[in-house]
């Protein structure tokens, strides 16, 4: 496809596709919104900032969406497909897929200026390319080079965008709107999507889309199961983890000393601070312990 | 052409790989890290060993919860602000559900879970109080699984306060749950109280 194909493309996908989510994402903030605290609460504002979920009741109905859609069809697809297939296939689908996605990484690297990393990625899409039979072994992970995965959403996180309110997008599932950009930009970046409309191989993304959604939900199948089985709220437990995930996949994993708690400074037992507490203690965490405290107050009643 | 490719590839691979593998090397040589490898292989060990039903399995795991959980420190932690303001009889009883539900929901996990090697990378150097101990799982079956032990000194020993898993902290993501239920029931922890009540009576069921 021309140059000037793939910017007619461009702004087709924008007329429709991002004006559409624009749309939705305005819709979800303005029709449901979940009650601000009162200001001389700051405990409670602390804890609403912290959760960040100001459209919570329309996230919670698109998750109840996601999880009948779930149920229904995207589960039980993914329970067929490892009745069907032995783990040793699935493995080799996975890194398949896996492979075609190292390129958009490499780029996203190399726009993180994570040279070592680009450096890497590169190492792993050549080795698996070739001696991994067109990725279907991860032989490079056997040698010593790990496998991680970068995308235009932590792009911008690294480049100091913030990732706005938890959404829950509909099929997609937990998102924010910095994400959801990244996911756009991403569409334009990959250079799979590229091949696939310089060739003419119009079913080449729809497939690639639907076998990574499947491998995903197989991969995750026990997993989530655990997790609803012993969950109070499905919804909470799983907005929780998965801002933390993708706060741990911006940070590339690490965990900075400046999200660490500090414990036993505070004699009044244990308090959630307000961000600006939180802030000037030099812990950016939000919460002390005191076990002496704990101790003073359990005497009484044990009396 | 491919050769050549591969030869060059060869020689990014040789410039990294000696990198990464120097940061993998560390010998969990201090006592931290030695708490963490003694408390996974005997959590395994119990666990695995022999073939054990659900009772059994409940009991074992609850003996290793209560010798190496930090609960008190957790449940303050998870009750955030309306731990506070609770009476102390909720706390107790909150306490208590905390252990069930827990080793409850952990303790036929494990053995599922068991089929793994662990390499402890070592403590993490911060500034903090608690000791955080980078370690890796690797299932037999998938990707490799990055864990953070947070630990604290007690009677000479050690006690676990959270684990991070992949970047998710258990005691964070127990905390949003539990005050979310606690937040909609008019901030009473007797509330989160009989809500874990039900979910135990739950998970009892086979």
């Amino acid at each position: 496809m021309s140059i000037s194909g793939r910017l007619r493309m461009a702004e087709d996908l924008w007329n429709h596709g991002v004006r559409l989510v624009a749309v939705l994402l305005l819709v979800t903030l303005v029709t449901a919104c979940a009650s601000r605290p009162p200001a001389d609460d700051p405990e409670a504002v602390a804890e609403y900032e912290q959760l960040n979920d100001p459209a919570e009741p329309t996230n919670r109905a698109v998750f109840g969406f996601n999880q009948a859609l779930d149920k229904a069809i995207i589960k039980p697809l993914a329970q067929g497909y490892r009745w069907l297939l032995p783990n040793p296939v699935r493995k080799g689908v996975h890194n398949f897929l896996s492979n075609l996605r190292e390129p958009l990484t490499f780029l996203n690297d190399v726009l993180q200026g994570e040279v070592s990393r680009a450096g890497v990625t590169l190492g792993r899409f050549g080795i698996n390319s070739t001696v991994g039979l067109l990725g279907l072994i991860d032989v490079a992970a056997e040698i010593g080079l790990p496998p991680h995965k970068e995308d235009f959403g932590q792009t911008l996180a690294v480049w100091g965008v913030g990732e706005g309110p938890y959404v829950m997008l509909p099929i997609l599932g937990p998102s924010n709107p910095r994400d959801l950009i990244g996911r756009v930009v991403d569409y334009f970046l990959d250079p799979f999507n590229m091949w696939a409309e310089a060739s003419n191989q119009d079913w080449a993304v729809p497939a690639r889309t639907v076998l990574t959604a499947i491998d995903q939900r197989e991969r995750l199948l026990d997993p989530l199961d655990d997790l609803e089985k012993s969950s109070l709220d499905f919804y909470v437990s799983i907005r929780s983890m998965s801002r933390q995930m993708r706060a741990s996949e911006v940070r590339n994993a690490d965990l900075p000393d400046d999200q660490l708690p500090n414990l036993g400074q505070n004699k009044d037992d244990f308090q959630i601070k307000t961000p600006e507490e939180a802030s000037t203690s030099g812990t950016g965490y939000d919460f002390e312990f005191d076990p002496n405290a704990e101790e003073t107050s359990a005497s009484p009643a044990a009396n | 052409m491919i050769r050549r490719a591969l030869i060059a590839f060869l020689f990014v691979v040789s410039c990294i790989a000696p990198s990464i593998a120097s940061t993998q090397a560390a010998a969990p040589s201090d006592a931290a890290s030695q708490f963490i490898q003694d408390v996974v292989g005997q959590t395994v060990t119990a666990m695995t060993q022999e073939k054990l039903t659900p009772t059994e399995q409940e009991a074992r795991f609850r003996q290793l919860f209560t010798k190496y959980i930090d609960i008190k420190f957790i449940g303050a932690f998870v009750t955030g602000r309306y731990w506070r303001s609770a009476p102390q009889s909720e706390k107790d009883q909150f306490l208590k559900l905390l252990e069930d539900v827990t080793v409850l929901s952990w303790a036929t996990r494990i053995s599922a879970y068991a089929d793994f090697g662990m390499e402890v990378l070592g403590p993490k150097e911060t500034q903090a109080q608690d000791l955080f101990i980078q370690t890796v799982f690797t299932p037999k079956e998938g990707p490799a699984v990055n864990v953070i032990w947070r630990i604290a000194p007690q009677d000479n020993s050690f006690i676990i306060r959270d684990i991070v898993i992949e970047g998710a902290s258990l005691a964070l993501t127990h905390r949003d749950e539990y005050t979310s239920v606690i937040r909609n029931n008019d901030g009473k922890l007797a509330a989160l109280n009989e809500a874990l009540t039900k979910k135990i009576e739950q998970l009892r069921q086979p």
